[in-house]
């Protein structure tokens, strides 16, 4: 949970909102949810218009990035682009209870996901308010909440798992910092205009403590961003080549050398609403799929050993999401508190999602394995192939699975470090 | 913290059910240690006697039941706190059908009188491991009951049995009172050795109580429900017992010069099986919070979580043996007696691969009702 989402204020409508229908009824839940959902009948894309949106990721940039730009421009003027975010900086200051709420109903509605705005909407707050100055929070993130995309630059070729081996020079010369090095795995940059950048300012101390977090401007010179293609055949992340680019010293988040603490609360707000919304809105995908196929009256309803492995995975769907709302809780109550809930949660649903989909892809036979137009949305129903095969980015990306496996053990049930 | 006494789903009876599991936790932990449990099923003692002794000066056989009927009134989550701390200690008793027995009868205004004796732990029940299948062996003619069941859930000292009876092509259900003489129960020797299969023979019983059409029907299902919330409770408490156990065995065993707790294709195993807890322990509230709302579809649902949390347990139980090495393959060690505990969970109520079956009818005609089976507050 970002430190952000805690955040709550007197919330006086932002000054972008030309729609208020939604924010006036903050006080009141239930009118807050019916009012939401009546703004999404009139205006939530189509399912159409959306799976179009998802066929263009990582293929057509500027098909994909229209669309995106068009819905936070859409949600920003009922103050649902960043409703999370304190009023001072444009956001509605609304609580963890209230993104419940809206990821809720985004997901039975099917909205668009805000992809290339995950790192803007939640890393960038949440280590911005946390450990940004006054200067930094005020020139970056008005522009954030105005649906300015943002990029990540911390993994590199040869700090993956291990991050804080990380190796991507920053020198300070004057008032700048000269960065060389390379980036890997860096989502959405192709879009992005802005990228959070670790570097390594100290060589000769321990690792963790040799680390420096800058921010760069993607237009800055001797930055090139390099798609790679995904085994999908899409390319939504990029290699960052960065040679001789000049980051003015105000642009350094925290103190020179200490950018791991930062880097930590960056790390931590991967989780909760984002995983909240991907388990509901897997739910609905799972649900959608079986009332086709009751209403086709598919094979595989009537073979048994397939059916009983769906309700198996319909049991550990519900798990998973009583296990996030568990971690809500947790958050509302006890945020400070350590839990590994998150890493049992990363293991369990992206696990699932890969099981759903290679299960699905069993299901559909040989003709599971035709890449043919239709089947390049890599979504359900229509591609259970190109979803099976996407899912390994969930199993890994975010800190691998592994990863995940290890903080468990080690931090979770007291497993000594090898 | 304890997630059926605190947050946000324990109700208005949070203080009382907190302190009820702390009492429970700490008697069980204490009276069914591990020394007394080996003793127990090497016939060295006569714990299984002794703690339901226990169980009945502390009132725990009220504990589920309404306060009309003598309970306790702290329903089927004051019973989930039980029989996940009997689980923990693996501790040997007819509980489970007794308990579960109790709250199925208590829906019936005739059986008040059986029901007030259960309160009170006076007598033990047997119920058939299965109770939604159609009675068969037992058939009741001229109002009494003759033939034998096999595969009840209890103890042979049982002094009630709730059974299903053939009554023409129909099901009925008839609680025999044992006397030893017409009705008679003889142990079937099982594995696990904390509980018992039982087989009933009766000669012309006329039953205590007869419960006939529609209404039998509901009590076989109801009956169900909650032995399946009680092995989803008991197999929550075993599997973290057996689970912490483990760890500590391998947190204090080295070779190569190592804990082994260290080495990673282990620590990933155990973090595994740790996720499966975590699943099976929301399964497992999310059936009791079903069956408390009343959701329409909550008997589906303890069953189909009953699945999921008994193979957890299972998968658990079998990979903590592995996990020990040669000592888990020991008598002396504790890892064959929640393997055994295990198996025979995954065998109660309804066979795993039936209860999926079950479910998928339901969440079919749930579906086809436009109602949707997967509904959780928020």
């Amino acid at each position: 949970m970002s430190a952000a989402a805690s955040v709550s204020s007197g919330a006086q409508p932002v000054s972008k909102v030309t729609d208020s229908s939604i924010l006036d009824k903050q006080h009141d839940l239930p009118a807050f949810r019916a009012a939401i959902r009546k703004w999404l009948e009139k205006n939530c894309p189509s399912a159409e218009e959306v799976e179009d949106m998802e066929a263009a990721a990582g293929i057509d940039y500027p098909k994909f990035e229209k669309y995106q730009r068009a819905w936070v421009a859409k949600l920003s003027t009922v103050g649902l682009s960043i409703p999370h975010w304190p009023v001072e900086y444009g956001g509605a200051g609304l609580s963890l209870k209230h993104l419940i709420i809206i990821a809720d109903e985004m997901a039975k509605a099917g909205a668009p996901q805000l992809h290339m705005y995950v790192i803007s909407f939640n890393h960038i707050p949440a280590t911005l308010l946390a450990w940004g100055t006054e200067e930094q929070k005020h020139k970056y993130l008005p522009g954030v909440g105005d649906g300015t995309p943002w990029c990540q630059g911390f993994s590199e070729p040869g700090a993956g798992s291990d991050l804080a081996s990380l190796r991507c020079k920053a020198e300070r010369v004057g008032n700048e910092y000269i960065v060389n090095g390379q980036k890997i795995w860096s989502s959405q940059s192709k879009h992005a205009e802005y990228c959070i950048l670790l570097t390594r300012t100290d060589p000769n101390v321990r690792k963790h403590a040799g680390i420096t977090y800058l921010i760069m401007n993607m237009k800055a010179p001797g930055v090139e961003v390099r798609p790679i293609k995904q085994s999908t055949g899409r390319a939504e992340f990029s290699e960052l080549f960065l040679t001789n680019v000049r980051i003015p010293v105000e642009d350094r988040v925290g103190e020179e050398n200490k950018g791991w603490a930062a880097t930590l609360t960056t790390l931590a707000s991967e989780r909760g609403i984002l995983a909240f919304e991907d388990a509901e809105r897997f739910r609905y995908k799972m649900e959608k799929f079986y009332q086709q196929a009751l209403a086709e009256d598919a094979p595989w309803l009537k073979d048994a050993q397939r059916r009983r492995e769906f309700m198996r995975m319909v049991s550990r769907i519900q798990a998973v999401r009583g296990l996030i709302r568990e971690l809500l809780e947790h958050n509302q109550t006890d945020p400070d508190a350590p839990t590994i809930a998150p890493s049992v949660i990363k293991v369990a649903e992206t696990s699932l999602e890969q099981g759903f989909y290679e299960w699905q892809t069993r299901i559909k036979g040989r003709k599971a394995l035709y890449a043919e137009p239709e089947a390049e949305r890599g979504e359900v129903p229509g591609d259970p192939m190109g979803s099976y095969v996407d899912s390994f980015g969930r199993t890994i990306a975010g800190g691998t699975n592994e990863i995940q496996l290890n903080i468990i053990s080690e931090r979770g049930l007291g497993m000594p470090r090898g | 913290m304890d997630d059926l006494t605190m947050g946000p789903n324990a109700g208005p009876n949070a203080d009382e059910l907190a302190a009820l599991a702390e009492s429970m936790a700490d008697v069980l932990a204490a009276e069914s240690d591990r020394r007394k449990v080996h003793g127990f099923i090497d016939g060295k003692n006569q714990l299984e006697a002794q703690l339901w002794e226990r169980a009945k000066e502390l009132g725990w056989f009220a504990v589920g039941l309404p306060e009309s009927a003598g309970g306790m009134g702290l329903g089927v989550r004051g019973l989930a706190v039980l029989h996940r701390e009997l689980g923990r200690q693996a501790a040997p008793g007819a509980f489970i059908s007794t308990l579960s027995a109790a709250q199925a009868l208590a829906e019936f205004s005739d059986a008040a009188k059986v029901v007030s004796r259960l309160a009170e732990g006076q007598v033990a029940v047997c119920v058939p491991a299965t109770p939604t299948e159609p009675g068969k062996g037992l058939t009741l003619s001229g109002g009494k009951v003759s033939g034998s069941a096999s595969e009840l859930l209890g103890t042979p000292s049982a002094g009630l049995a709730l059974v299903a009876v053939q009554d023409g092509s129909n099901t009925a259900w008839a609680l025999i009172e044992v006397d030893g003489k017409s009705a008679k129960l003889s142990e079937r020797k099982l594995w696990d050795l904390t509980r018992h299969f039982c087989t009933l023979e009766c000669t012309g019983v006329t039953p205590a109580l007869l419960v006939k059409g529609a209404d039998a029907a509901k009590l076989g299902r109801t009956l169900a429900t909650h032995m399946g919330l009680a092995v989803c409770f008991d197999s929550i408490g075993a599997a973290d017992s057996i689970l912490n156990q483990t760890m500590d065995y391998m947190k204090g065993r080295t070779q190569f010069d190592k804990i082994i707790a260290s080495f990673q294709a282990l620590k990933h195993r155990v973090a595994r099986l740790k996720v499966e807890l975590e699943l099976a322990r929301h399964a497992s509230s999310q059936a009791l919070q079903a069956v408390e709302t009343g959701t329409p579809d909550c008997q589906a649902i303890v069953a189909l979580s009953k699945v999921t949390v008994s193979e957890a347990f299972a998968a658990i139980a079998g990979d903590c043996v592995q996990l020990h090495g040669g000592v888990g393959h020991t008598w002396e060690f504790d890892c064959h007696i929640f393997l055994k505990r295990s198996r025979l969970n995954e065998a109660l109520v309804g066979q795993n691969d039936k209860e999926l079956d079950w479910m998928a009818e339901r969440m079919a005609e749930a579906t086809r009702a436009g109602r949707s089976v997967l509904e959780l507050p928020l």
